[in-house]
């Protein structure tokens, strides 16, 4: 068969291969094969195409309906004022933005460095009891709902003080943060190549030593990456803040009282009968996937200038 | 086992070590990964300032036994070691020891380059320095001259190591270990990713160390034993079959098995 399709082979009077010329009805075999080869990569194609615009689609219309309704919200009152039902536009979300701000602020600082930790440990030292453990509880706890995170967090941070907080808030956003960053982080640590580890310990590094400036350096730009994901992530968070920061429709930028959040204010005013609310809905909603977006965008340059620096020399 | 004592050491060879070189003796040492011993009873008798070969087929234990001699086979989760390994008369297996105080003394380079890929050349060779006087420009100058790089890299030290290709990379390695300042050095296959003219100057380069610093060196090039080592040993399968004075151990040895070996090498 392959000295049939070769057209070349065919084409030159090599005495040997002259002998074997086939007959017509081989070559016409030969060229169904190849158009029925051409026709099935063709299809294959047509349907990754597809596939792919499939997917893409309800991304597409959930960011064009975003800019296209929530960019009317848009102004500088927008980002200034309170929500105020006397005016026709309802005011503005300031006050959720900054609570938004601020209940990130509060996780990030709770949970960063417990998850980056963690998963350092889990990386350094992948056998031992306690590893297994909490590699377990982490992936359980990644895979629970967000409202359970919230009624625990009602549970533990709130009912004991007898009041929603910030403090209450971020906490339970740090509780989802801490097992999101410690898998993530153990995932590029355990990648940077034992010998490294080695070579640190031949050089009478200690462990310590070894962790801090060999391992974690290495994978420092996909910790990095990891955590403004997931930072990303828990800032679209509605439900762990609904006991627990509970919603503020006044300026407050105090951790021990309830607070407004980007993602509380969508809800409230998503719901309400009132227009004006509505369009602060669909403006915040619009912001936060902007803050979203903006922060992958973050996290993708961090990585490219780690890299670039590696590339361009210290 | 003979015991071979070095060559008087050539002038200027070495680098004004203070304490003579010591004896490194391997007692009947035994290596586990798990349950599985590769390592059985081995005894090796390295001289004060000798060059030891370890030749084998591969999987035979040679990298095993150099690293337990600086206690990094430990490291390995589930790996275990028994026998003794003296330094002149301390035992680095005694359990008074810190292993991260015998491995300052110990210099090491393995098959894979492993330069620090965040750091700059001159960190690398920096990492575990020690000054003798001299400033780090001089500590890294002349570390990078003895592993044969200093030309090449001088120009750009600030440059991050991954940026060398792999050669470089393996004579940074070099580098940094002598920067350490180590009494022992152990060598597991180092000029594997090298060019010949590379291979020749850490070749050269352990020639000179000799005297200075007691030497272990594994390779699977015969000639290179030949050209650097005072004594060979030859392992198979976890023991060692024979050790000799080098020349006698390449052109007359007493075992078959070391004969076959080497016969199937050159051949
Ligand atoms: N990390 C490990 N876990 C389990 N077994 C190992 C490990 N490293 C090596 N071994 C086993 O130990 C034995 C000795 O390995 P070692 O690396 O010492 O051989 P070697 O003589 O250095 O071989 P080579 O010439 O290929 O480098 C081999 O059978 C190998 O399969
Ligand atoms: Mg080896």
């Amino acid at each position: 068969m392959s000295s049939i399709v070769s057209p070349t082979v065919l084409g030159a009077p090599s005495g040997r291969r002259e002998r074997r010329v086939p007959g017509g009805h081989e070559l016409a075999n030969a060229s169904r094969t190849a158009q029925r080869r051409q026709r099935t990569d063709r299809l294959a194609t047509l349907l990754i195409w597809s596939g792919a615009a499939l997917a893409l689609l309800p991304l597409a219309l959930i960011i064009g309906l975003l800019l296209v309704r929530g960019s009317a919200a848009l102004s500088v009152a927008f980002f200034t004022e309170l929500p105020d039902l006397s005016l026709p536009s309802g005011g503005g979300i300031a006050n959720a933005i900054a609570g938004s701000a601020l209940l990130v602020g509060i996780a990030s600082l709770m949970g960063l460095p417990i998850g980056i930790a963690a998963g350092l440990h889990l990386a350094t030292h992948p056998h031992t009891r306690l590893s297994r453990i909490s590699r377990y509880l982490s992936d359980v706890l990644n895979g629970v709902p967000s409202i359970v995170i919230g009624v625990f967090a009602w549970e533990v941070f709130v009912r004991p003080v007898g009041h929603f907080s910030a403090w209450a808030g971020g906490l339970a956003l740090a509780v989802l943060l801490v097992p999101l960053v410690a898998r993530t982080t153990e995932t590029v640590v355990s990648l940077v190549p034992v010998e490294l580890t080695e070579a640190a310990l031949a050089l009478g590094f200690p462990r310590w030593r070894t962790s801090l400036q060999v391992v974690l350096r290495t994978a420092l730009p996909g910790i990095v990456t990891g955590a403004l994901v997931a930072v990303a992530r828990i800032a679209g968070e509605t439900a762990p803040l609904l006991f627990t920061a509970f919603g503020n429709a006044f300026w407050s930028m105090s951790p021990d009282e309830p607070i407004a959040a980007l993602p509380l204010t969508i809800y409230a005013y998503a719901g309400s009968p009132y227009e004006g609310w509505q369009t602060l809905a669909w403006g915040g909603a619009l912001v936060l996937l902007l803050l979203v977006a903006g922060l992958s965008v973050v996290a993708r340059l961090a990585t490219r200038r780690q890299l670039s620096r590696v590339g361009a020399g210290r | 086992m003979s015991v071979l004592v070095a060559e008087p050491r050539a002038p200027g060879a070495t680098d004004g070590a203070l304490a003579p070189a010591p004896r490194v003796r391997v007692e009947q040492l035994s290596a586990w990964f798990g349950s599985r011993r590769v390592v059985h009873d081995v005894s090796i008798d390295c001289p004060s300032g000798g060059v030891t070969a370890i030749i084998g087929p591969s999987g035979c234990g040679k990298s095993t036994v150099l690293r337990c001699v600086n206690r990094l086979h430990e490291t390995v989760p589930g790996a275990r070691t028994s026998g003794r390994i003296l330094l002149d008369h301390a035992d680095v297996y005694d359990e008074r020891v810190n292993p991260v105080s015998i491995r300052r003394r110990i210099g090491m380079v393995f098959q894979r380059a492993t330069p620090f890929p965040h750091w700059s050349i001159r960190e690398n060779v920096l990492a575990a320095a020690r000054a003798a006087g001299g400033t780090h420009d001089i500590i890294v100058e002349q570390a990078l001259e003895r592993a044969a790089l200093w030309r090449e890299v001088k120009d750009r030290l600030h440059h991050p190591a991954t940026a060398l290709s792999i050669g470089q990379q393996q004579r940074l390695c070099v580098a940094r270990a002598l920067a350490a300042r180590p009494d022992v050095l152990l060598l597991d296959e180092p000029t594997a990713a090298l060019d010949p003219i590379s291979t020749q100057r850490i070749e050269e380069l352990v020639y000179e160390l000799r005297g200075a610093l007691t030497v272990v060196i594994v390779t699977h090039n015969m000639q290179q034993a030949a050209r650097v080592s005072d004594q060979t040993v030859f392992m198979l399968a976890g023991d060692v079959i024979e050790a000799d004075a080098t020349d006698t151990l390449v052109t007359r040895p007493r075992d078959p098995r070391t004969e076959a070996y080497i016969t199937g090498r050159f051949g």
